[in-house]
């Protein structure tokens, strides 16, 4: 989390993301199916861009790769100059849960823990000591305004809370990366602007951003648009 | 981290409730049971630890010869042995002679009881044995002639409160009567060889070479003594120099004591033992419900699991590396598994009355007391957990977190499919425990009704000691009074007792052909109280002098080569006597039913009966016992009356010597139980699975009928996989345990399978309706809501 340090600053044009040809497909017995082909993107830190397109163009393929949930089927990716692609699993874990928060569409959280006990958990795949984690996870109930909804379960909250819970889930482990899949999908278009601002916010304080969106208006939150259709990168 | 997965197990089981209960309750009654098999094997494995250095003490066995070709061994050899031997070998510390009586009436003032097996022995008796003095003479207190040691409940029984020490009791062998110098704690139930009374024997007695018999002789040998090497030194030394030995052949050998109780099946002795072969099946089968148990056990978690695959993925974007969500899940598992050990230790103390009765009482059965168990226990417990966590855990941590999430309720596939193949296994195993179950039962019943060559029917039995004798002849007189009475007769024996044997040879051959031979002793009438039958000549009869002859069996006259058997002579060399062959016997066989078909001879020994059998037209009834105990008090008022019937004995001995077979269908019933939960499990969890299909089918218009049909057509096909896998293994396993165990056979048909294959389908169907009714009559709007 800190081994940036301060030389963040000076190095805001290095390039966090390096795709490289990358394809992806899902093969049976008869046919091979692209799903993404001949991917090439670099993004850099503190950047906050939007994919876009229509639905079953490869968004959230992507989005997956890029966050190391899923892995291509060809083509390199560099994260911060490291070669994703020759990893051990053991060594994706560790760089995933060192750099990247996730928020779904779907808000994805532990049905069986409470807010408290969801936002806890992340720090504690990351060994963080008792202590700090309190601090941190009171912090962010505190600047998420949830601090009355700490105790209650996710089937409790409204879908704008518990995407509220997620985001604030991802961004506790004090990610550099924040991979974001239509996280307004679900909400009304008050609680999605909430949620923009939010990232907004966060991006300016230096988070690097990357959101699926289908919103015109969404998308004009970040510094750059990427348009896909059927697996290419639209130029 | 770790109160995290508490409180997510914990979570879990309350939303889970049912499966969850179930879940623990089948473990812990696959553990209760297997802790009552385990401490019943370990107190048969304990007999006779209690002694001082146990595995030091042997028993002296003797050999020869018997007329099949089989070499005979009893346990039983000559009163001079023990001297003789401790005398010449240095490496024997102790021996100490025991002479079995069977039956003694024995009296303080107007308590009058019939003592069964006084051991009479000497002073080195309590010093090889652990039985120690609670009262009285500690250190040698059978050193005089006719002293009495008595157990405390023994002590009890005649003399109450009172000091039993220095009391005389009165017995009808001693005239002088015995004094009481001591008493000794009860024997503990793991010993081969209880009693309830020690008595001195006679001064010189043990000097006697002729008095053969129910003698023991037990040996203590010095530390680290070689047995084998001993018992070499007897075969080259002993049983060639000793006349009696050697003139009869027979080979002095030595046996451990520690291992009369389960290995000593084919030793003649009176001692307490149980048949290994039986023993190990009651294990076997409580390892197949262990098995069964487990197999649902991890049913139900891999149940438990599917549902968790969204958290999985959480997990694992959350940073969680692969092994923490492998220990994770293993130790939920294993946490579910020691939730199942206290109801498991409940249910223990509450099947432990049944399960000893089955068993036939007699036996002691503790945890606690046995870490050894314990530690199996736990260990067990642990393993099952472990085993059921580690494939779920593997597979479910093996999702790449993007798929999961994506198909917001992952598939599961390998889940259901291992569940598949662990119902399937469940249900095999489980038939092949239900078959042998059923086999056993067939083949008790069938060795129950099975034809010995002698008739039990409708025989009162009232056991007595020789001083039946002198009164036989009134107490036969006033009893034919009664018109409902048909035959009494003497015996010396139950027709259904393990047997004795005796040498014996035909006149005119020398003493090297002797051989042993399955012999009875028997008084007036037993023959045709018995409705043995004559394939020639005749029966002992008061219109002759019988005191010197025999009859002998079809199979007896075919081993000694009589064509015309009548008029021959037979010397029984143990009594050196020659008795004359007055007719032979259609076969009959006295020994247990699970022996083979033997040569046998009766020989008629008037006034030494054990018993009076008194057989009645038609069963007896309570007027006609009393009418036999009225005249028994009257003719024999020394003698207490006691009764039983003889049917009902043989019965009662069978059961006994197949007493595992209420264990065994106890524990299939249990498995098929516990196999029917795990299918009501998958079936639960299936149809859930397929609420949205269901749903779908009956938007299309499917009615409830076709659902149901159409859920429990496929478990039924699970069922009847499993059964036909099974079948050649329950086939193999029948043949092989009626061949292995019994002369009489049952027949191994495909009625025995129908029946345990319908069995199983009732299980099935029973665990199964229930569910099924209940999806099929589902609200399909409610169920599409769902998805
Ligand atoms: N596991 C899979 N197997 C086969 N095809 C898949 C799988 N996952 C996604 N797809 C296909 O990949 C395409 C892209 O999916 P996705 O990335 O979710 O699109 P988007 O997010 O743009 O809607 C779709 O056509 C989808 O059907
Ligand atoms: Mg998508």
């Amino acid at each position: 989390m800190k081994i940036f340090g301060t030389s963040e600053q000076n190095e805001r044009t290095k390039a966090m993301i390096n795709l490289k040809n990358i394809e992806k497909y899902y093969e049976n017995r008869v046919i091979k199916t692209y799903v993404l082909r001949g991917i090439n993107l670099e993004v850099k830190e503190g950047e906050f861009v939007s994919i876009m397109g229509p639905s079953g163009s490869g968004k959230t393929t992507l989005l997956n790769i890029v966050g190391m949930l899923d892995a291509p089927s060809n083509g390199e990716y560099y994260f911060l100059d490291e070669p994703v692609h020759k990893m051990s699993e053991k060594k994706l874990t560790e760089l995933h849960k060192t750099y990247i928060g996730f928020v779904f569409q779907s808000y994805h959280l532990i049905d069986e823990l409470t807010v408290y006990e969801n936002l806890e958990t992340p720090l504690l795949y990351q060994k963080v000591n008792s202590n700090e984690r309190k601090g941190r996870v009171a912090e962010t109930l505190d600047r998420f305004g949830m601090v009355a909804k700490k105790d209650l379960f996710p089937n409790q909250l409204s879908g704008g809370q518990q995407q509220l819970v997620a985001i604030a889930r991802a961004v506790i482990a004090e990610p550099k990366l924040i991979l974001a899949d239509e996280p307004t999908g679900n909400l009304h278009s008050e609680q999605g602007k909430e949620i923009m601002d939010l990232l907004k916010k966060l991006n300016e304080q230096g988070t690097t951003i990357i959101q699926v969106t289908h919103s015109e208006t969404n998308a004009a939150y970040g510094n750059r648009v990427i348009r896909l259709k059927d697996g290419w990168i639209e130029k | 981290m770790f109160s995290n997965y508490v409180r997510v197990f914990y979570r879990n089981l309350r939303k889970q409730k049912v499966y969850s209960f179930i879940n623990i309750l089948g473990l812990s009654v696959g553990l209760a049971v297997f802790i009552l098999v385990l401490t019943y094997f370990n107190f048969n494995l304990s007999f006779d630890s209690y002694h001082k250095d146990p595995e030091r003490i042997y028993l002296v066995t003797s050999e020869n010869g018997s007329l099949d070709g089989a070499r005979q061994r009893t346990a039983y050899t000559f009163l001079p042995v023990a001297n003789m031997l401790v005398q010449k070998f240095p490496e024997i510390a102790n021996a100490t002679v025991v002479r079995q009586y069977f039956r003694n009436v024995v009296s303080y003032n107007d308590k009058k009881f019939y003592e069964r097996g006084i051991l009479f022995t000497d002073e080195n008796f309590l010093k090889i044995f652990n039985y120690p003095v609670v009262a009285g003479d500690k250190q040698e207190p059978l050193s005089h002639p006719n002293s009495a040691v008595l157990t405390e409940s023994a002590a009890k029984r005649y003399f109450g409160n009172q000091d039993p020490i220095g009391k005389l009791l009165k017995a009808d062998f001693s005239s002088s009567g015995l004094i009481v110098t001591a008493v000794v704690g009860d024997c503990p139930p793991n010993s081969v060889n209880k009693f309830d009374m020690v008595v001195s024997l006679p001064e010189g007695f043990n000097n006697d070479w002729g008095v053969a018999g129910s003698t023991y002789t037990f040996l203590k040998l010095e530390p680290g003594a070689d047995a084998l090497a001993l018992e070499s030194k007897f075969h080259s030394f002993v049983d060639k120099r000793v006349p009696v030995l050697r003139d009869s052949k027979i080979e002095l050998s030595l046996f451990p004591l520690r291992d009369i109780h389960l290995k000593s099946m084919d030793i003649n002795s009176g001692f307490n033992i149980t048949s290994s072969m039986q023993f190990y099946l009651i294990l076997a089968i409580a390892i197949g419900l262990l098995i069964v148990v487990s197999l649902n056990f991890m049913i139900l978690s891999t149940s438990r699991y599917t549902n968790r695959a969204k958290e999985v993925g959480i997990r694992k974007v959350a940073g969680a590396a692969r092994k923490d969500l492998v220990l994770q899940y293993i130790g939920e598992s294993v946490a579910l598994a020691l939730m199942a050990l206290p109801l498991a230790l409940m249910l223990f103390e509450l099947i432990r009355p049944a399960f000893i009765a089955a068993v036939g009482g007699g036996v002691e059965l503790n945890l606690m007391n046995d870490p050894a168990a314990l530690f199996i226990v736990l260990a067990v417990d642990l393993f099952v957990g472990f085993v059921s966590g580690i494939y779920p855990a593997f597979y479910l941590s093996s999702f790449q977190p993007a798929s999961i999430i994506r198909v917001a309720k992952p598939k599961g596939r390998g889940l259901l499919s291992l569940r598949k193949v662990l119902v399937v296994s469940q249900f095999a195993l489980t038939f092949v425990m239900i078959a042998a179950t059923l086999l056993l039962m067939k083949q008790l019943s069938m060795m129950s009704k099975v034809y010995l060559g002698y008739n039990r029917d409708n025989i009162i039995t009232i056991p007595c000691t020789f001083e039946m004798a002198k009164k036989f002849d009134v107490l036969e007189k006033e009893l034919k009074t009664n018109p409902k009475i048909v035959m009494v007769a003497e015996a010396h024996i139950l027709p259904f007792s393990w047997g004795r044997q005796e040498k014996m040879r035909l006149e005119g051959t020398g003493k090297d052909n002797s051989e042993s031979v399955f012999s009875y002793p028997c008084g007036y009438n037993f023959i045709d109280i018995l409705n043995i039958k004559m394939a020639r000549g005749r029966s002992f009869s008061r219109q002759f002098n019988d005191e010197k002859s025999i009859i002998i069996s079809e199979e007896a006259a075919k081993h000694f080569r009589l064509d015309n058997p009548i008029g021959k002579k037979i010397i029984l060399d143990d009594r050196g006597e020659v008795r004359t062959i007055v007719g032979v016997a259609e076969n009959f066989h006295f020994p247990h039913v699970v022996f083979k078909k033997s040569p046998a001879v009766i020989y008629f020994l008037p006034s030494q009966p054990f018993y009076v059998y008194v057989k009645t037209a038609g069963p007896p009834d309570d007027r006609t016992v009393s009418f036999v105990r009225a005249k028994w008090n009257k003719v024999a008022p020394s003698l207490p009356f006691d009764y039983f019937l003889l049917e009902n004995q043989f019965q009662e001995q069978l059961r006994t010597s197949t007493r595992s077979l209420e264990v065994f269908e106890f524990i299939s019933i249990i498995s098929e139980l516990i196999a029917a939960l795990g299918l009501f499990a998958l079936a639960s969890f299936t149809a859930e699975k397929r609420t949205k299909e269901i749903g779908v089918r009956k938007a299309l218009g499917a009615s409830s009928g076709n659902i149901t049909y159409l859920l429990i057509s496929e478990f039924l096909l699970i069922v009847l996989v499993a059964d036909l896998i099974a079948l050649p293994f329950a086939y193999y396993l029948s043949e092989y345990l009626v061949n292995i165990a019994w002369i009489y056979k049952t027949d191994v048909n495909i009625s025995l399978f129908l029946i345990t294959a319908a069995f199983s389908i009732v299980a099935a169907l029973s665990a199964i309706c229930v569910q099924a009714m209940k999806s099929a009559g589902a609200n399909p709007v409610e169920a599409l809501r769902y998805e």
